[in-house]
């Protein structure tokens, strides 16, 4: 069992060799392998799951492979580099949520027909460095996979997109670029920061560091972050850097505009993955990194969190009731979600941590559902313009209907995963931000306005249009492609249903993060 | 038999998931007949539960860890009070009968599974809402309620009016649910608790005490007055109640939705969606007995609305909106009767409500499957054709009008005469006002559809036995229910008061000369419309003599068009300008960024001379300026 | 005798060499001046080696390699200066502009 996040995260890149020296035309065995270790990852990951101690609130299945050496590192001692992986509770639900999305991801990828290899080797990294990043126990580590991310992500943009897709793939790579920068300045400032305080080291960390140790592993420097926590001015500085990573990151407005360009561009696979795992990175490191590390300084900004929270869930809100394209539609309102955890997040509380998780793993599965669905319907009827399609119920009623789940799901609707995430987030962010918070609820009305209106166009209403023209060889869901569907809309309602199986994993470690933010 | 409760909304779940799983291989008669059997099962176990509650009084919550979150876990679960006990039996009842009414409707429909899958899934949220033992499990159905009609009015999605409806719909009601939410959360942050039990501190037995909120933290939250407070959440939850019961100013919604089929009307209308808003604020009367001003917003916004939408329901020209503007109309009466402090008469008004607008609207879907038409004027003399129909729709008209005894009679006036006996003369004065032009109304569609000379080629004649039977049941229960709570024998009164619940009052009693002018008011509405319509149209005069009044009811007050123009316009505007802004400035800063980057490179390119001297030369001037920069700053840096 | 001499002399002969590589059009020459800076070099690494705390031979070593490295590109200069000089016929530098932009 202590191997077993290296296996979730060197399966699929198992998987990617593998497929490297197939034939271009094997396109039965890419696919097979391609399937196969994303389930097998996926499995590995339920394991984790099941395995995992409930009510232990630290890192689990922690597990250190040192990779290199740099001697005379800092003040005198060495700092050993190492590929560091470990669990908790707000990691592993994305770990899964990982497992989900990239099977379905890469049962998806089977509609591709050209460059199927290619498409298989980058998915399969884009995978692993996906797994890689909620893993991660080490910032090297961490940094790794979220750079895997980037170059996989570029290239499957770059060469899978449609019409405008260099535009897209090099607006992706800068935007994405310029994050990771800051984050790495983030990351060096961090370890520094925290090795030059190891001044009121125990004696027995003195004998495992010396007396200036520097570490990347995360729960060392945790631990050193609780022993000596860092002064106002420090925090200060660090969490700018790590906010301004992460809001290019999550693409909160205004930096949001090549998420737009990149979900537009890209093949409903790469959407899936990017718009369901991707973009809940940035948060991820919100959570990781910026509230237990740096409290004070979240203390001190949490409304500016609040109020950027909430420009986003508006923002994001209005321009998708505006956007003509499903997927512009749906990346906008993935904005708009996001913008509701940073809220949480700034609330400080407990209950809003938890809602943040729940809402990271119910928006991921939610976009890529959507995605999907989308996906389908254009491959029938050779557009995402909400304005040329019309009456889907009648040729594509199971695709309609999915769709119509997702849709009630992301609006929020009671018994699918979208409710029990904003209720909770909303509780938290009520009791410290009553008016803000209210502006945050006109999302909730604003996200049923678009979205009713682009599924009244789309589903309801006489067939017209491409959906018209598309009668003809328009088939319904294949069972290859009702699998993913279902399966998504299992684990939706599953959620919305018994939110505890995700819950009894996620509260304790948001109750001893919650600690530290003193919510 | 009360623990067994939790079955009742169950019931119609399993029927649910048996036809989404079986439901296109099941053909139309076993379709229904399951739904219909298992609804009366639920009716029957409804019964039962009613039964023992009426001996041994309400039972505790049975509740079941939902989310667990430490000293927060949120719980689900079901409870059995007087007042759900009630409800149980009336929604179960009148889904029965819409169901087995729809075997005959809906027949030949090309999603008839799909139809009693829906009914289903509605019956089960309004159940599983009824027993909620708080309110976060009560707003979960709320919103599937909500969900359900969304699917039912658009089910015929085809026709682009009835995918408009479902959506307004939704979205209008979402309005309110947001008020709900905020409101529910709120409570939450003050008690701690969403149990409806839990949200007051423990007022004892003493009747009719007023509560005050169980507060968990040390003081009210956001240093608020404690009054203050209690009326912010009750307007809030009230907002909630507003917008899914219909009541002015989100009352738009309902007419609109008659473009589902007929029995969806019946069954929103009547039993389920529409009462749920009566319902919450009757669940938490306790938090508007402790408001006056929440008390008063609700008891004025619920006269305003029976006035305004009666006098709407006066010149609609379509039979199925002049029913549901009286659907409108009489929710006002019951948030009147809420707001003004007469708890039961609310809810029994409910209940005979329930009652006769579903008689109303299945006589009507009736009448339309007779005539394939909705239309008033294009209706006429179905007095000899259709029987059944005909003395059944009389029995729903009367008690709708308030003529003794009919059920409507006994309900109504207990509201009016609350009114005028807690001093509200205005309301009163509205609320009589509003009776006239219900029997007004009422009698008019009665007249031009049953009486005078048949319309249209189309040979009318009753439907099956599927469809005269709920009429039958509905037509004797709205021509007796309303002796379950006479003045004589208040029967429903004391059922509801039994253990005296927090923070509920008695009823004034009765008074002969209320009765009488409001019986004489009923009267005078139909003796207006029969010497209107009874012998001849004569409804062009009259509305060429009612001039502006007139039009303005016949466009419903133009309450649709001011909201196009100061919301809906509006936030399609903020959209576009939004987006204009995104793809224009804001993607504009960063293309220009990037053509800055190329332009740069463009630009500076020409400096790349290919002159490996002048690279030379420029080298060691660069070196030289180090070497100088070095011995200026006295160091290598 | 004292090391500064030897420097004069390497400095002055480094400065003809930049010079003549800067300014002269002609490839030949350009090619004999950058040969007169690595005399220069060599010049140096002689006299520093000799004039050392400790002297040695290090020193003329690597003259001697850096000279057997000058022929080596004297002849690859020549080589492109030939091709050049057929394809363009010229052997002008500033005609030797195809890396621009």
């Amino acid at each position: 069992m202590q191997n077993v996040l290296l296996m979730i995260v060197l399966i699929p890149v198992i998987a990617a060799l593998l497929i490297l020296p197939l034939k271009a035309r094997a396109h039965a065995i890419t696919r097979s392998i391609g399937m196969l270790g994303s389930l097998l990852s996926a499995l590995f990951a339920l394991a984790a799951y099941i395995a995992f101690q409930r009510s232990d609130a630290a890192y689990q299945f922690v597990l250190s492979v040192p990779w290199a050496t740099i001697n005379n590192a800092f003040a005198g001692t060495p700092l050993t580099i190492t590929f560091a992986f470990a669990v908790d509770g707000i990691s592993l639900p994305l770990v899964m949520l990982t497992g989900i999305v990239s099977v379905m991801a890469a049962l998806r990828s089977f509609r591709v027909t050209e460059r199927v290899k290619a498409h298989y080797v980058w998915q399969m990294l884009l995978v692993s460095g996906l797994y890689g990043v909620f893993a991660a126990a080490d910032l090297f580590t961490f940094f790794f996979f979220l750079e895997v991310t980037l170059v996989a992500s570029f290239f499957l943009i770059l060469i899978f997109g449609q019409e405008r897709r260099e535009y897209a793939a090099f607006k992706f790579l800068i935007y994405r670029g310029i994050a990771s920068v800051f984050l790495l300045l983030g990351f060096v400032g961090l370890a520094y920061a925290l090795a030059n305080s190891a001044t009121t080291v125990s004696a027995s960390q003195y004998m495992a560091y010396g007396p200036n140790f520097m570490s990347l592993n995360l729960l060392q420097l945790l631990d050193e972050s609780v022993k000596a926590p860092l002064a106002l001015g420090a925090q200060t500085w660090l969490f700018f850097v790590f906010l301004f990573a992460v809001l290019i990151e999550e693409a909160f407005v205004p930096f949001h505009t090549w998420l737009i360009d990149t979900h537009e561009q890209s093949d409903t696979s790469t959407n899936m993955l990017i718009g369901g795992v991707l973009m809940k990175v940035g948060l991820y490191i919100m959570l990781r990194f910026v509230v237990s590390i740096l409290p004070l300084a979240l203390a001190a900004y949490s409304e500016w969190l609040a109020i950027l929270g909430v420009i986003s869930i508006l923002y994001g809100a209005f321009a998708a009731i505006a956007a003509r394209d499903w997927r512009r539609l749906i990346a906008f309102s993935g904005i708009s979600h996001m913008g509701l955890v940073l809220l949480a997040i700034g609330s400080m509380h407990a209950l809003g941590l938890q809602g943040a998780v729940f809402m990271l793993v119910s928006s991921g599965l939610l976009t890529a559902l959507l995605f999907y669905t989308v996906g389908a319907q254009a491959e029938r009827t050779g557009t995402y313009e909400i304005g040329k399609l019309g009456g889907l119920s009648k040729s594509l009623p199971v695709l309609s209907g999915v769709l119509l789940v997702a849709a009630l799901g992301t609006v929020g609707l009671p018994g699918l995963s979208g409710f029990i995430s904003e209720i909770t987030l909303f509780i938290s962010s009520f009791e410290r931000f009553p008016v803000v918070s209210t502006l945050g609820t006109l999302g909730m009305i604003l996200a049923a306005l678009y979205l009713l209106f682009a599924m009244q166009r789309t589903t309801f209403g006489p067939a017209q249009g491409a959906a018209q023209e598309g009668q003809g060889i328009a088939r319904d869901a294949s069972v290859t492609e009702a699998i993913p569907l279902l399966v998504l809309v299992a684990f939706v309602i599953a959620i919305g249903v018994f939110p505890n199986i995700l819950g009894v994993v996620v509260h304790p470690t948001v109750q001893a993060l919650a600690g530290r933010i003193g919510g | 038999m009360a623990n067994e409760a939790w079955l009742i909304p169950a019931i119609p779940l399993l029927v649910y998931v048996i036809l989404l799983v079986a439901g296109r291989r099941i053909s139309e008669p076993v379709v229904a007949g399951i739904s219909v059997s298992a609804v009366l099962l639920a009716f029957l176990l409804a019964i039962a539960v009613l039964a023992d509650v009426a001996v041994n009084g309400p039972t505790a919550p049975t509740t079941y860890a939902w989310l667990d979150f430490g000293a927060h876990s949120l719980t689900v679960g079901y409870e059995v009070t007087m007042l759900n006990a009630l409800m149980l039996v009336v929604v179960t009842l009148v889904s029965a009968l819409v169901l087995l009414f729809s075997r005959s409707y809906m027949k030949g429909d090309e999603r008839f599974s799909r139809f009693y899958q829906y009914l289903n899934l509605f019956v089960f949220s309004m159940l599983g809402l009824v027993i909620s033992p708080n309110l976060l499990q009560f707003y979960i159905f709320w919103e599937l309620v909500g969900v359900c009609s969304y699917l039912l009015v658009g089910f015929w999605y085809y026709k682009p009016e009835a995918a408009a409806a479902a959506k307004k719909a939704f979205i209008v009601t979402r309005i309110g649910d947001v008020g709900l939410f905020i409101g529910i959360i709120l409570l939450y942050i003050a008690t701690g608790t969403f149990d409806f039990n839990g949200l007051y501190t423990a007022g004892g037995a003493a009747f009719s005490q007023v509560a005050t909120l169980a507060y968990h933290g040390a003081s009210v939250p956001f240093g608020m007055s404690s009054s203050g407070f209690i009326t912010l959440t009750a307007l809030l939850v009230f907002i909630g109640a507003v917008g899914k019961s219909a009541q002015f100013p989100l009352h738009v919604w309902l007419p609109d939705a008659m473009e589902g089929p007929t029995p969806v009307s019946a069954l929103i209308h009547a039993a389920t969606m529409v009462a749920a808003g009566v319902y919450l604020v009757a669940r938490m009367q306790p938090l508007f007995a402790a408001s006056p001003v929440a008390s008063e917003t609700v008891a004025v916004i619920g006269g305003i609305t029976a006035l305004l939408a009666a006098s709407i329901g006066l010149t609609q020209r379509d039979i199925k909106r002049v029913i549901a503007y009286s659907t409108v109309s009489q929710l006002g009466y019951m948030m009147m009767a809420l707001g003004v402090g007469a708890y039961t008469a609310g809810i029994f008004h409910l209940m005979t409500h329930a009652f006769f607008k579903a008689l109303l609207f299945l006589t009507a879907g009736s009448v339309i499957h007779a005539l394939d038409t909705q239309d008033l004027f294009s209706m006429g003399g179905l007095r000899k054709k259709m029987p059944i129909t005909h003395i059944a729709f009389l029995a729903g008209a009367l008690a709708l009008a308030g003529v003794p005894p009919f059920a409507g009679f006994w309900s109504k006036d207990e509201i009016l005469s609350a009114a005028f006996q807690s001093g509200h003369y205005v309301l009163y004065a509205m609320g009589l006002l509003a009776a006239f032009f219900t029997a007004f109304y009422i009698f008019r569609v009665y007249f031009l559809v049953f009486w005078g000379e048949a319309k249209g080629e189309k040979h009318a004649h009753e439907g099956g036995s599927a469809m005269v039977i709920p009429l039958l049941v509905l037509g004797a229960l709205a021509t007796l229910s309303g002796f379950l709570n006479t003045p004589f024998d208040p029967f429903v009164t004391r059922f509801l008061t039994y253990g005296h619940p927090l923070g509920i009052g008695i009823d004034p009693p009765a008074s002969l000369p209320l009765i009488l002018v409001s019986v004489i008011i009923a009267l005078l509405g139909i003796w207006l419309a029969y010497s209107v319509y009874g012998r001849a149209n004569r409804g062009a005069e009259l509305a060429k003599r009612m001039g502006v009044l007139y039009t303005l009811s016949y466009n419903k007050f133009y309450i649709d068009e001011i909201y196009h123009y100061l919301i809906v316009t509006p936030i399609f505007t903020i959209a576009r300008a939004i987006a204009f802004i995104d793809r224009f400035i804001i993607d504009g800063i960063v293309r220009m960024l990037g053509e800055l980057g190329y332009t740069g490179g463009v630009t500076l390119k020409y400096a790349n001379t290919g002159q490996v001297q002048t690279y030379g030369v420029l080298t060691l001037f660069g070196l030289v300026a180090l070497v100088a920069i070095a011995l200026g700053i006295g160091g290598v840096l | 005798m004292a090391l500064q001499p030897f420097l004069a002399l390497g400095v002055i002969l480094f400065g003809i060499g930049l010079y003549g590589a800067l300014t002269k059009r002609n490839l030949i020459i350009v090619l004999i001046s950058i040969e007169m800076m690595l005399n220069a070099s060599n010049i140096n690494l002689i006299a520093f080696s000799h004039f050392a705390v400790t002297p040695n031979a290090n020193g003329q070593v690597f003259a001697l390699f850096n000279i057997a490295i000058a022929a080596a590109e004297v002849a690859v200069g020549l080589a492109i200066l030939l091709a050049f000089f057929r394809l363009r016929n010229s052997a002008d530098v500033r005609d030797v502009n195809t890396m621009k932009w």
